[in-house]
């Protein structure tokens, strides 16, 4: 146990698979480190999904990290926080930082957005990674030299959750009125994320799609860190673009998927069982925004309109008129002095602690 | 006044369901994680984790442990951990089984964590969390956590230990001359005259400890449990009246089973005593300048919690007639026991308001007596 000049070590196990719920995790993480003055913090990960590495790298106050196999016969015991257990399977900066015998063990069900301490910290990409992506965004014909806004609609055929949870997709084609606005009237560039399983778009100058790219989480985390602002759908790129703390927009969301000031929440039209269509005070008022995972049984929803989609990048755009060019990186994190955190960490609900702009219909 | 429709009834549902995840301030779901280690170590994680429970009424508690001789008959005596899963392997559990993402690698598909939802866990504890100095942990002294024999077992246990030659209208005490480990080696015939004072009082003694330490003489009343059974000699432990002994695993076995204490020749206290009524008379500490230190000096000087060693020239045993006094003090501190000590039943809390604050905070004022020796 640590004393008090120590500093103290945590150790946070992110169990999830998604890109949102692994964001999530990371940022709850480091918001209790940031609150302990800065611990050390030991994040262990599955490393079966292309982003998790990444993310871990791109968390802050992260001192160690554990990627376990993708294979799933190979598996962690506890006994390897035991004292009287053998050490030998611990990475040297491990045992180091005493990190394998943490003063604090946190698992995710610990770890969702709602439970992290404020001030939210922010993910920023290593230097490394920040030099390989400005090179590629520029060979795929992004001009360094003007503003762009990211993009990413969620659509049913992704790999690792197709088929799953039909009413947060969404029909990608709606969304090109909003692209040709940001492209030819608002005079930006358009950058799209994804994956390779997405509906192709219209070639349009200006507009890159890297989401069929191979391996490019990277690239599309820089993207989504650079933008002058963010629209995407309720879906785990949203929260990405979310967690480098790029004003964001998530429309048709079903979800409150966005926590900064100023970020907007454009939710889908959705109608009881009884057919009712449920007033944005309704739900607001019913914090299933907060929930996220629990939906209104029997709800029917619709998607947002083309026309609405519009006027969400247009005010993105007037949000954000000091950016004029690529968004320069946020690099700082505020440290606590609290010395201590209280477990279960307190939920807090995110729609009334932040400042976000739930878009009047 | 207009009845509500299905949706505003659904409405309401979700708005309650979201209040109540964010009015939840007290862990309602525990895993404790058991490790490897000798009854010292296993006994006072055991007593951590109860007093964390007791303080939480309705938390489900789960316990996870190797089906181990020393882990399994401790948590038995357990009162407070009403979930268990004894692992028969070498592992204990996974990391993974706390994985709660949609698409989990591995989970662990046993009745017992599926049905208590422990994947969700709003804590988990694992081994060294928990081996922290009861006497030190903030709130311990409040809700301490005890064991007690298993109601199943304790007549069979009771019986077995009449059997011995213990009479069962007559209290008992358990002693340990000397204790664990270089550190706590004391003379045993320096216990003979505390052995004395208690038979002269109307009790029996039963020795215990390592059956290598030196045959004491026989008196009438004084038994030599050592080389009992494991089950025997905890269950001697867990009925007596009070419990003298050195630094060794006895006296954190008796404080473990909430039977006052006196803890001799010591040379530290964090892992054998906490009670209030424990008392504590360490060696006397001998400085480079050959002062000496009894045991209230030691310990505010932090002699006894392991800090400046290497100041120490040297740590000279308990006088005889000192271990004696303290054997009669916590006698007659005692008078309450008459026979053989029932086990507290489980108690709930005082209950928390909030949450654990970690990490574990120490109090640096244990409240145990510190034993001032006679010049």
């Amino acid at each position: 146990m640590a004393t008090s000049s120590q500093r103290l070590g945590v150790v946070v196990f992110l169990g999830y698979q998604t890109l949102g719920d692994f964001c999530f995790a990371c940022l709850t993480a480091a918001s209790v480190a940031a609150a302990l003055g800065g611990a050390r913090l030991g994040l262990i990960y599955r490393d079966d999904r292309p982003y998790k590495g990444p993310l871990v790298a791109m968390t802050p106050l992260v001192t160690a990290s554990l990627a376990l196999p993708a294979d799933a016969a190979m598996a962690l015991p506890l006994d390897w926080f035991d004292p009287n257990y053998s050490q030998a399977g611990w990475p040297e900066p491990w045992l180091a930082q005493g990190l394998h015998r943490p003063d604090l063990f946190l698992t995710p069900s610990m770890m969702w957005i709602s439970s992290i301490i404020p001030p939210i910290p922010a993910l920023r990409l290593p230097p490394a990674m920040e030099g390989r992506s400005v090179e590629a965004l520029r060979r795929l014909g992004l001009d360094p030299a003007r503003w762009f806004a990211c993009i990413h609609m969620r659509e049913i055929g992704y790999s690792h959750r197709s088929g799953l949870d039909k009413d947060r997709c969404v029909d990608p084609l709606s969304y090109l009125p909003m692209i040709r606005d940001i492209l030819f009237e608002q005079g930006g560039q358009v950058v799209r994320l994804g994956d390779p399983s997405m509906t192709p778009l219209p070639h349009l100058p200006g507009l890159i799609d890297i989401s069929r790219l191979p391996n490019s989480f990277v690239l599309q985390a820089f993207a989504a860190s650079r933008a002058r602002y963010f629209v995407g759908s309720d879906s785990g790129a949203t929260q990405l673009a979310c967690a480098f703390k790029t004003p964001s927009a998530t429309t048709n969301a079903l979800g409150l998927g966005v926590w900064n000031d100023g970020d907007v929440m454009l939710t889908k039209t959705i109608c009881s069982s009884g057919g009712q269509r449920l007033s944005l005070a309704d739900i607001r008022s019913s914090a299933m925004m907060d929930l996220h995972y629990f939906r209104l049984p029997g709800a029917r929803v619709a998607d947002n309109t083309p026309g609405q989609l519009v006027a969400v990048a247009r005010h993105m755009h007037a949000m954000t008129g000091d950016c004029t060019g690529w968004r320069q990186p946020r690099v700082e994190i505020e440290l606590g002095s609290l010395g201590l955190v209280d477990l279960p960490l307190r939920q807090r609900g995110i729609a009334d602690e932040t400042h976000v702009t739930w878009w009047n219909e | 006044m207009t009845t509500p429709t299905e949706a505003d009834l659904q409405l309401e549902y979700m708005r309650r369901l979201a209040e109540k995840k964010k009015a939840k301030q007290r862990p309602e779901c525990m895993v404790i994680v058991f490790g490897r280690g000798d009854l010292t170590t296993l006994a006072i994680q055991n007593v951590v984790a109860a007093s964390f429970v007791r303080r939480y009424p309705g938390v489900r508690p789960l316990a996870l442990l190797r089906d181990t001789p020393e882990a399994g008959p401790l948590v038995d005596c357990n009162p407070y951990l009403r979930y268990e899963m004894r692992m028969e392997g070498e592992i204990t559990g996974l990391v993974d089984w706390f994985d709660i993402g949609f698409s989990a690698p591995v989970t662990c598909e046993a009745p017992e964590w599926t049905k208590g939802k422990y994947s969700s866990a709003d804590i988990v504890f694992l081994p060294h969390m928990l081996s922290v100095p009861p006497a030190r942990l903030d709130g311990f002294a409040e809700a301490p956590g005890c064991l007690r024999l298993p109601p199943s077992k304790q007549a069979a246990l009771w019986s077995e230990l009449e059997q011995a030659g213990l009479a069962r209208d007559r209290w008992f005490a358990v002693m340990q001359a000397g204790g664990d480990g270089a550190a706590g080696l004391a003379d045993p015939q320096s216990y003979r005259p505390a052995i004395e004072a208690l038979l002269d009082r109307g009790g029996q003694v039963v020795r215990l400890g390592s059956s290598d330490e030196p045959q004491l003489p026989a008196l009438p009343g004084l038994m030599d449990f050592r080389g009992a059974p494991p089950p025997l000699q905890l269950a001697a432990i867990a009925t007596a009246r009070l419990a003298i002994g050195g630094d060794g695993t006895m006296v954190t076995l008796a404080s473990a089973f909430a039977v006052p204490c006196g803890l001799t020749n010591s040379v530290s206290y964090g892992q054998r005593v906490w009670a209030p009524e424990a008392i504590v008379l360490a060696k006397t500490v001998e400085l480079a300048d050959g002062s000496r230190l009894d045991t209230p000096a030691a310990f505010a000087r932090g002699f006894l919690d392991g800090a400046s060693a290497a100041a120490v020239a040297a740590r000279h045993d308990n006088r005889p007639e000192d271990i004696a006094a303290v054997t009669v003090a916590l006698h007659d501190a005692t008078a309450d026991c008459t026979g053989w000590r029932a086990g507290l039943e489980p108690q709930a809390g005082p209950a928390a308001s909030g949450g654990i604050a970690f990490p574990l905070q120490l109090t640096a004022q244990p409240r145990m007596r510190w034993w001032q020796a006679a010049p």
